[in-house]
């Protein structure tokens, strides 16, 4: 291939790294924002998304779209749900203080990776694509899965943004994140706001995995790397930006892709360390943070 | 109508407050006066329910506000103004007034009141709340707490950091909101310019109630004497 459309090649590639990326980043960003805590077991509940849609998917035996939809619809809410649930057990126990939530989520990381080497197993376990279609783009194939992988991303970000921008629950998750205490002044109950985002943000992640692993793989140990990336991308983005983190998911995402096919996915990932030292040097709080005391 | 009795507040196993006690009555205005940290913001937010830990009773309306949990004192008819404005920044001025109605069903009737009581916000509806002068941030802050329909209002120092003629459109309003029949708990630095609304007075020290006096009484020279002395004016 020449190097115009292998270029091309790279990038779409990227767009579908980004897109999973900015939906993980997006609930990462959106629990930091509201509740000021540091969920290091965000990609866990992203593992989790994928290894249940294993799950449902095995369970759905003929065509392979009717249990990529029901994991589509269940997924999301069975992480959620065990967010809600690790929250209202251990995190709302500690007040959200900033250093304690750090080592309880480390907990949560851990017992949500054990559970799915006890149960999934340690081995990657592949999940049929719902439609096994490749558009022929001149030079080369693209399978067309990928493509609606990148559609629905952007359909999730735009209604997620409507909801943040235009309506009343998105309203008073603002409010809160600006100013928790004066949002209680006006009747916000504020650790029923907490639980909800928690919840939340986890099955933003799930969504995320459910659209990735027909081209992953599910294993149990494939948390790790995108809570790194989520983690740059958040601080390049701006920490609790909605807007910077889907830019810097772009950057980061695409980047990635592009990096990983022409040179190596280690120097990808160094390169993004890297951006992030060279943004916390010029921008503290982010391409599109502002200065909050 | 407000009672605090042996009120005792803590922040972190510090006690703040010792034995706080007073009454305010229907469509009375009482100021409190101090120093710097002498506890008048606290006293405020532990009827708030904003504060870590609290001994003693709060009743309103012969309801007990005391172990309550934050979220619900505004949907009792108490409206709040803290000090510093503490408006949500990075929003609009109509949807810091959306947050002032959210605990209302039908909110449109009392935010067209509110709008047309400060038709200088009704000009910059769509103005980031941040942006604003701080004239208008306090009248903001003002019309967000009124959005409750209070019955009840607390202000923490509503004239901090105003012009006189600021300072008199805030005391003008408090008079409004006194024949209305809102009660007023006041917090105050500016003692000549509040002290012709109020009703009573009680000067905190240290976070005891050390002084209080009646609207006739501190007309008496003498009274605002000891009260300026108290304060350290
Ligand atoms: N969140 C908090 N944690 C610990 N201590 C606090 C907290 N808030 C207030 N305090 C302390 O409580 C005391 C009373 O503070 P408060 O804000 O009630 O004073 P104030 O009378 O309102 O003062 P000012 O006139 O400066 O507003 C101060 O010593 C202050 O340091
Ligand atoms: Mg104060």
């Amino acid at each position: 291939m020449e190097l115009g459309p292998y270029l091309l090649f790279a990038s779409l590639e990227g767009l579908v790294h980004a897109a999973v990326l900015s939906l993980i980043a997006l609930g990462l960003s959106l629990v930091f924002g509201v509740m000021r805590i540091v969920n290091v077991a965000h990609g866990e509940f992203f593992m989790l998304g994928a290894i249940i849609t294993w799950w449902v998917s095995s369970f759905v035996s003929g065509n392979p779209a009717i249990g990529f939809l029901l994991a589509l619809l269940v997924v999301p809410i069975i992480v959620g749900m065990t967010a809600v649930l690790s929250d209202w057990l251990i995190l709302r126990h500690l007040k959200y203080d900033p250093e304690a939530t750090i080592i309880a989520t480390i907990g949560i990381l851990y017992i949500i990776q054990q559970f799915a080497l006890m149960t999934f197993g340690p081995d990657a376990k592949p999940v049929e694509q719902p439609f096994n279609i490749r558009l022929d783009l001149y030079w080369f194939g693209f399978s067309a899965y990928k493509f609606f992988v990148i559609f629905s991303a952007i359909i999730l970000l735009l209604a997620i943004w409507l909801v943040m921008s235009k309506t009343k629950f998105g309203l008073i998750l603002r409010a809160t994140q600006l100013d928790s205490e004066t949002a209680q002044a006006f009747g916000i109950p504020i650790s029923r706001v907490y639980n909800i985002v928690f919840g939340l943000g986890a099955a933003i992640a799930a969504v995320g995995a459910v659209l990735i692993v027909p081209i992953q793989q599910a294993h149990y140990l494939m948390g790790g790397e995108p809570l790194l990336l989520a983690f740059i991308v958040v601080i390049i983005g701006g920490l609790g930006s909605l807007k910077g983190t889907v830019a810097a998911a772009i950057l980061i995402g695409m980047s990635d892709g592009i990096i990983s096919v022409f040179f190596s996915p280690n120097i990808a990932k160094i390169l993004a360390t890297l951006l992030v030292v060279v943004v916390l040097i010029i921008k503290p709080n982010g391409l599109f943070g502002t200065t909050k005391t | 109508m407000l009672v605090v009795d042996n009120l005792v507040s803590y922040y972190a196993n510090i006690k703040i407050l010792n034995e706080i006690s007073f009454n305010l009555n229907q469509g009375q205005v009482l100021c409190l006066l101090g120093r710097n940290g002498a506890g008048k913001t606290t006293i405020l937010k532990s009827i708030m329910g904003l504060v870590d830990h609290t001994n003693g009773l709060i009743l309103f309306n012969d309801e007990k506000l005391s172990g309550v949990s934050a979220h619900f004192i505004p949907k009792k008819g108490i409206g709040y103004v803290p000090q510093g404005r503490r408006l949500f920044s990075e929003l609009t001025v109509e949807e810091n007034l959306e947050i002032g109605l959210l605990t209302r069903k039908k909110g449109e009737k009392t935010k067209e009141k509110i709008l047309n009581m400060f038709p200088k916000l009704k000009e910059r509806i769509n103005q980031i709340s941040g942006t604003l002068s701080g004239g208008e941030q306090q009248m903001l802050a003002l019309a967000r707490a009124l959005c409750i329909e209070p019955n009840l209002l607390l202000l923490d120092e509503p004239t901090e950091g105003l012009q006189p003629s600021m300072i008199s459109l805030i005391r003008n309003s408090i008079l409004e909101l006194k024949k209305q029949g809102v009660s007023i708990l006041l917090v105050e630095q500016r003692v000549e310019a509040i002290l012709p609304v109020a009703d009573e007075v009680i000067i905190i020290e240290s976070g005891s109630k050390i002084f209080s006096a009646s609207s006739k009484e501190f007309k008496n020279k003498a009274t605002l004497k000891k009260i300026y002395g108290f304060i350290g004016l």
